[in-house]
């Protein structure tokens, strides 16, 4: 599934992508990557969290490893690799532009 | 601890609300602990709290509260109370720090087109049985068959014909109203800021209580009209005291210059009290302006006759043969009997039979239906014409 079939990702999305692409992570602990990566820029309460981790199921974006009693953590799918790089190479050619457009 | 109910003010398709109304609750000492169905809510009574409620949109509608979701937003600092239905989990928190569960506008509108898409198809089921409800009402009313079942069983059972669809049109109305409202939000990403729902919260209560106090008020004069009022015009009079409404047919001019007619009496135990021995007893409802049963009794010779008339005139053609299919059922479901088809001029249904020693008739005229019991001597076919022009208007 690419980003042309799906549209943008939301910054929180992306940001949750990001958290797993090293390595697999609950719920709480997304939370806490991205407050660190943006130093607290975005912050993710646990309804847009949740909803996040719904949806990104439902596409098979990210799938399930491990629950731990309450506890769930989740892995990042291939397809949900496609789609982070899709979306990082579109925002990468917006920064591009940005910044080719402050040149001229 | 006292448990107490509460019905929301705020429709499910309008969680802003809800979390208003129950975050007012709280001030006010009442803490939800479990959604009891549909609108009713059951509260601890407690202290006084500034508790901020939220509503978790569901995906899927599960049975039971998923875990991982209780389990992230206690880390959040907030605690799970319940759910409602199967569309939302609610939690609490008294932490005025704690993370706002819904911290971007986009997966607000994600979670909540979960509960749109539900809530719509909720409305469409009401909306089709409010269709299916009323073109069988439509039906039962023009043709009287439901109306004449239901007044079989008991008068009361007539309201629910005009309140089940009363309600669930208000139901529906209020619900379509909500979800507009919802889906405009989620359209434009334009939520109303936190604190700001008193308005719509207030707004939202007066808008109900004008539609429950317009179906009370409904209900009470429907009450009033058909059931109470009627009771209370009943009244019993001797037959010699009556203002005759109808050319009634006497039973000396059946029996001849002989016939002794019995002294006037009430029964005067039970549920007959008011019937009694050559009298009237009329009352009347809006379904039925004018209803009298006349007794009339004496001797001929040494030989008791007798002739009963119970005389309906109601709202329509279609009640009036809804009541004279009733007034049939009286001697049909008590023995095969047969009847004798009369015809007679102006009248719809004309029908003899006899029971017994009795000869019965059942006519119906328009929006008149009467039954005739006589008990005698004489050849009843001899009066027809008399019997007849007690229903045919004058």
């Amino acid at each position: 599934m690419g980003s042309g079939d799906r549209g943008a990702l939301t910054e929180p999305m992306f940001y949750v992508l990001m958290a797993l692409l090293r390595r697999d992570l609950c719920g709480t602990e997304i939370a806490d990557f991205v407050a660190r990566r943006t130093e607290g820029r975005l912050a993710l309460g646990p309804g847009t969290l949740y909803t996040i981790l719904g949806k990104f199921q439902s596409e098979k974006l990210i799938a399930e490893t491990e629950v731990d009693g309450r506890k769930r953590t989740y892995r990042m799918t291939s397809a949900g690799r496609t789609v982070y790089e899709e979306e990082r190479g579109r925002l990468r050619c917006c920064l591009l532009d940005a910044e080719l457009e402050d040149r001229s | 601890m006292k448990h107490l109910s509460r019905i929301s003010p705020v429709s499910l398709s309008d969680p802003r609300g809800l979390e208003h109304w129950l975050q007012h609750m709280s001030a006010r000492g009442l803490h939800l602990y479990h959604w009891s169905g549909a609108l009713s809510f059951r509260f601890d009574r407690g202290e006084a709290a500034q508790l901020r409620y939220r509503l978790h949109p569901l995906q899927h509608g599960p049975a039971e509260p998923p875990a991982d979701l209780v389990e992230l937003y206690a880390s959040f600092g907030w605690t799970y109370v319940t759910m409602i239905s199967t569309l939302y989990c609610v939690f609490s928190s008294d932490d005025p720090a704690a993370q706002e569960p819904f911290t971007q506008p986009e997966e607000l509108k994600i979670a909540l087109g979960w509960v749109m898409k539900r809530r719509r198809w909720s409305l469409l089921g009401s909306a089709v049985y409010l269709v299916i409800f009323l073109s069988a009402l439509l039906y039962s009313m023009l043709s009287g068959t439901l109306y004449s079942y239901l007044l079989d069983i008991s008068p009361i059972y007539l309201s629910f014909l005009f309140a089940v669809p009363a309600m669930i049109s208000v139901f529906c109305f209020l619900e379509l109203r909500d979800l507009l409202h919802l889906s405009s939000s989620i359209r434009t990403g334009m939520f109303p800021p936190r604190g700001s729902g008193e308005a719509g919260y207030r707004r939202a209560i007066r808008v109900r209580t004008f539609f429950t106090s317009l179906v009370t008020v409904a209900a009470a004069a429907y009450l009033i009209l058909d059931l109470i009022l009627p009771s209370l015009s009943k009244k019993t009079t001797p037959l010699t005291e009556w203002e005759a409404t109808i050319p009634l047919l006497t039973l000396s001019e059946i029996e001849g210059p002989a016939f002794r007619p019995a002294p006037f009496h009430l029964r005067d135990t039970g549920l007959d009290a008011d019937y009694g021995v050559n009298c009237v007893m009329y009352q009347w409802s809006v379904t039925e302006p004018e209803q009298l049963w006349i007794d009339q009794s004496g001797e001929i010779s040494g030989e008791r006759a007798t002739l009963t008339i119970t005389y309906r005139r109601l709202l329509s053609p279609a009640y009036a043969q809804a009541e004279f299919d009733r007034l049939g059922r009286r001697y049909y479901d008590a023995d095969e009997l047969v009847w004798e088809e009369i015809i007679w001029p102006g009248v719809d249904r004309f029908l003899r039979s006899e029971q017994f020693d009795r000869d019965l008739l059942l006519l119906w005229a328009g929006d008149r239906a009467m039954a005739v019991e006589y008990h005698g001597d004489q050849d009843i076919g001899l009066f027809y014409g008399a019997i007849a022009a007690m229903v045919l208007p004058t």
